[in-house]
Parts: C-alpha cells; structure tokens; sequence
C-alpha cells in the first residue's frame, strides 16, 4: 500500500487498473455499462466503446461551524469544505480521465458522480466518477481544448440527438458551495404569523448562486458555448450533527446547532459543431405499453 | 440444430406481455423458467482489522456463481432451449453453525428456442443461436434488447461476472491522526478503487477462460468469441453486515457479432427517430 496521497499521474492509478485497461487496449475488447439502445445508438453517431472507466477518491471531513459570525450575519459559506468537496471530486474526475486516456479514448460518456457514505466512517465521503470511453471511427478529432478526452453526463440517446443536432460535449462541469446556516436563523418570529424567514431564505440562495456561479465559469474555461442537462442537488451532509440528533432539514438538530447544507450543480459543457446530417424531426406515438411495466 | 423442437407442453417464462410478443414475432418461443443454484461454504472468515482481500470469501462467490450458471444452463439445454433470456442473480450471505460463511447463488431465467414454423418468411433459414460447443446461450439482457441487439448484428453469448470482496482497516483514519483534517485518504482510496477494478478485471477473465480462452488478446478465430460486454453494472454493498466489508459484483451480458448470413440482422442498420410519446 502506498503512503503517500495519490496525484493525478498516470502511474498512480492502481495496479489492477492498468492491467484490466491495457488488456483491453491490446484485444480491442470492450466493456460498457451502455444499455443496448445507448450502445447501438453510440455505434450510429461514429464512435465505438472502448471499455468501462472509473476514478474514485476517498475523503476524510471535517466540518466546523464557523466561530467568527458577526452577530447579525445570518450564516457564512465554509470556504474550506467547499473546497474539500470540490477536490474529492475533482481528484476522481481527474482519475477516470487518466483511465480514458490510457485507453486512448476521445471523450467518455454517460459520466456518473456518486458519492457513498459508509457505515465504517461518520466522516468520510467517497466520491466515484463512473463513465464508458469512446473513440471515433472515423479518427475525427474529439478532444477538448485541453487536449484531454471530452466527458458528457448524458446518456447515450442524449448524445446522439446532440450530435446530430450540431453540438458536440467538450466537459462534464459541475460547481459547489457549502454553507453553514446559525440556528438563530432558523427561528420563528411568531409560530402564528405566515411570513418569510429571511434570513433562512439568504443563505440558501446564497449558496445556490455561488455553486451555480462556479459551474458557468468552468464552462466558460473549456470555451463551451453553453451547458445542458444541468442538475441542482441539495445534500444534507450528517457530518457536523450530534449523535442521536434529528438529521432532516430544520428539524431540531438544525435549531439548536445550525446546519450545514451543501449545492452541488452539474451539466454537460457544449460546443457547436458541423453536423453532417440535417436535425432530425420528432415523430409523435402513442405507446401501447403498460405504463407500469418495467422492462 | 434439431429441426424438432421438444419445447415443453406448458411452458413458463417470467416475460412481460411486450417482452413475450416481440420474441415470438422474431420466432423465439420461451421453453420454460430456469433455475440454477449453489451453496458454498467459504469457510470461517475471521475479521483483522486489516486493509486488505478476503479472498477466501471472494473465491466462494465466483465458485457458486460460476456453478448457478452453469446447472441454469444445463437446465435449458435439457429443454432444447438455444438460449436463456433475462436473467438474473441473486446472492444471500449465511453464517452457519461454528462461525463458517454460507454463500447462497440463485441463477434464474427464460429458456428460449427458435422455431420456424411461427417465424416470419424471411427469418426461417436463421442459423441456431446455440454456442459452437452445443450449450445454450445466457443473457441477462431483456427480450426487446435481445430483439434489437440481434438485428443490430450482434448476439449475446453469456453473462459475465466478476466479484472482489474486501476488508477495510476501520481505525485507519485515528492511526494516521488524520481525524481533524480535509485530506484524501489515500489507503481507503487504493484499497477500494483496487478492488473495483480486480471485480472488472475478473469478469473478463472468467468470461475467456469459460471457453477455454486464456484471455481477450487469445480469441482471434474462436467460433463465439465475445467482442464486448454491454449493459454492465459494478454494484458495492456491505457484505453480510459487516460495516467495513465491501463487495464489489461486476455484472453484464458478452455480446458476440452474429453468425455468417444471419437473417436476423438488418441489410440497414436501425435508424433512429425522434418520437414524442403522448402517453401521459
């Protein structure tokens, strides 16, 4: 086992890894978490499969309420566990591309984020970035500005229909912003009285825009004209709570000890591109599945 | 290929309505549930607090698995079955009488077999779908995807699997005095990004080497060899209770390209349209 923390070079990827991935690379054998509609529909847009990737690092936090809130500040974002956050994830982004262009990939799509939380550690996160690479047949170049393979979080019917459209995926961007809530802020005025508590409404919005102002600026660094399929996710993180104490959203934890709440937006960063094809046009059905059927 | 198919007078299958209409219009016919199963003992696993592979208990899994499938398979194949469509695993952890680990694997599925006679025209002359050894074909694939996956120039031929099973040193974090501190933890990280990989890595290899191939680089020329696995899926839970025991199950179906002047294969590949559903 390694003592040190790993980085983002290739030779740090564990040794298993390099083995499964350069096996496939010598046998032109893939592997693909793509259903069968997504990979036939890959295959139609000009790119093969060249096997399943994944990057993951695991992360220890440790979340303090800030201890310098002025008095009328209604709570403050936690600067070093935004950063935390963001870093755990980007470390596992950073290794699923390592694993892509070990495979000599053009891009990876149908990119996951999932972050685990296990019953072995209150404090620890594990951030996994899960993803097929592709490679153009037609050897078109598809790396982004970076030079470093494109990744898109949509799925495979998502990108045909973008590809065909006259765009083309450069980056899976995504933004953060933690922010820790004081339980004064949490307080009712009057339990009988409708009305807005202001200060409850700030922070969320607060952190909401920062998160979302993090995303745009990533995207404007791959030079994307734009991001699709963007997802705003609210995570209520448990570290920072007391033992036995209510975890749910304003629940009595929160109004005794604050709550720390983190946004976390992401979204696929897109280009224009020429399209060989016209876009197609929608065709109207009627299905006559059962709605409720499954498979 | 048998041209009498001794497809059992009643015949089960867990199909849908769609799933069982879309294969009888290509001329598949289900030929009856399959089940197949396996309990190993994996002996007594005593926890060290250590970072590190129980292989003892990772060995176990693939042995039952690779058992489940295999007497699935030869269920089918009693039923004149080409294939078995739709299946599934299912694992159950026991701990049984002086501490010893019990794995339980139920493999289980549709038997399905081609018949002519209630094929369209220009299907009847399709070559079997049976692997060049005789045995039926596995796919855990349902049966609209197996239709399009077919028409697409490519059949399945088997499941594939990969298992890694992996103890974690819990106090690892308090050791290194890390406690208070935003830091990657880069044992946990190897560890489990290891062992993801070693599941993956084995459900290929276990893929090869169950047609005597020692691996993907080998199988130029072998009648089924496998190109590529879709529909894979790389799940992680606790292993039977045990907070700091993670296993890793790599699943998916071997797709291999359809055999010489099948009819099933679209002359034009599929071409995608843009629907708009109006069903809600």
């Amino acid at each position: 086992m390694r003592a040190t923390p790993m980085t983002n070079r290739p030779t740090d990827l564990p040794q298993h890894a390099l083995e499964r991935l350069g096996g496939m690379r010598k046998a032109h054998f893939f592997t693909s978490d793509l259903s069968v509609n997504e990979f036939l529909l890959v295959k139609q847009a000009g790119f093969d499969p060249l096997g399943l990737v994944m990057g993951s690092s695991i992360y220890n936090i440790a979340a303090r309420p800030p201890q310098d809130l002025g008095q009328f500040e209604p709570g403050r974002e936690l600067v070093e566990i935004t950063g935390a956050l963001y870093h755990a994830r980007e470390l596992a982004m950073a290794r699923l591309e390592e694993e892509a262009d070990q495979l000599g990939a053009d891009g990876i799509i149908g990119v996951r984020l999932e972050v685990n939380m296990h019953a072995w550690g209150q404090n620890i996160m594990e951030f996994v970035a899960i993803g097929t690479a592709v490679k153009h047949a037609g050897g078109e170049a598809f790396r982004n500005a970076k030079g470093k393979p494109f990744q898109s979080g949509l799925s495979g019917q998502d990108f045909w229909t973008l590809l065909r459209s006259g765009y083309r995926p450069v980056g899976f961007v995504m933004g953060n912003a933690v922010y820790f809530v004081r339980p004064e802020a949490l307080y009712v005025p009057d339990d009988a009285r409708n009305g807005e508590l202001s200060p409850y409404t700030h922070c969320l919005y607060d952190a909401r825009e920062l998160a979302m102002e993090r995303l745009q600026a990533e995207a404007e660094d791959l030079g994307a004209m734009g991001i699709v399929g963007v997802e705003i996710e609210e995570k209520q993180h448990t570290w920072g709570v007391r033992p036995g104490s209510v975890v749910a959203r304003g629940g009595n934890s929160a109004k005794l000890y604050g709550e720390t709440i983190e946004f976390f937006v992401f979204g696929t960063a897109v280009v224009p591109a020429q399209s060989k094809e016209p876009a197609p046009v929608p065709t109207m059905v009627i299905p006559a599945n059962d709605a409720g059927e499954k498979r | 290929m048998n041209p009498v198919i001794q497809r059992p007078p009643a015949a089960l299958s867990d199909f849908s309505v769609t799933e069982f209409l879309t294969l009888s219009r290509m001329g598949f016919l289900p030929h009856g549930v399959v089940v197949g199963d396996a309990i190993v003992d994996a002996g007594v696993n005593q926890l060290q607090g250590q970072t590190r592979e129980l292989s003892q208990l990772s060995h176990a899994m693939r042995t039952a698995r690779w058992m489940a499938v295999t007497r699935m398979r030869d269920q089918a194949r009693r039923h004149a079955a080409e294939g078995v469509v739709g299946v599934r695993l299912s694992v159950e952890h026991h701990r049984w009488r002086g501490g010893h680990q019990v794995v339980k694997i139920l493999a289980l599925g549709t038997a399905v077999a081609f018949d002519p006679s209630h094929a369209p025209a220009e299907l009847r002359g399709a070559p079997p779908l049976t692997l060049a050894d005789g045995r039926p074909f596995t796919s855990a694939l349902s049966g609209q995807d197996f239709v399009t996956l077919l028409r697409a120039g490519y059949r399945p031929v088997s499941v594939a699997v990969g298992c890694c099973v992996y103890e974690l040193n819990a106090y690892g974090v308090w050791q290194t005095g890390q406690m208070g501190q935003n830091i990657e933890i880069a044992e946990y990280t190897q560890a489990l990004f290891d062992a993801r990989e070693l599941a993956m890595e084995r459900m290929t290899q276990d893929l090869f080497s169950d047609f005597g191939l020692a691996g993907a680089h080998q199988a130029a020329g072998h009648p089924d060899a496998p190109v590529g696995v879709v529909g894979m899926n790389v799940s992680e839970q606790a292993h039977a209770g045990a907070k700091n025991v993670i296993e890793y199950t790599a699943i998916g179906t071997a797709v291999a390209p359809t055999r010489e002047g099948d009819p099933r294969k679209a002359a034009r590949p599929p071409a995608p349209t843009i629907v708009v559903p109006l069903d809600r």
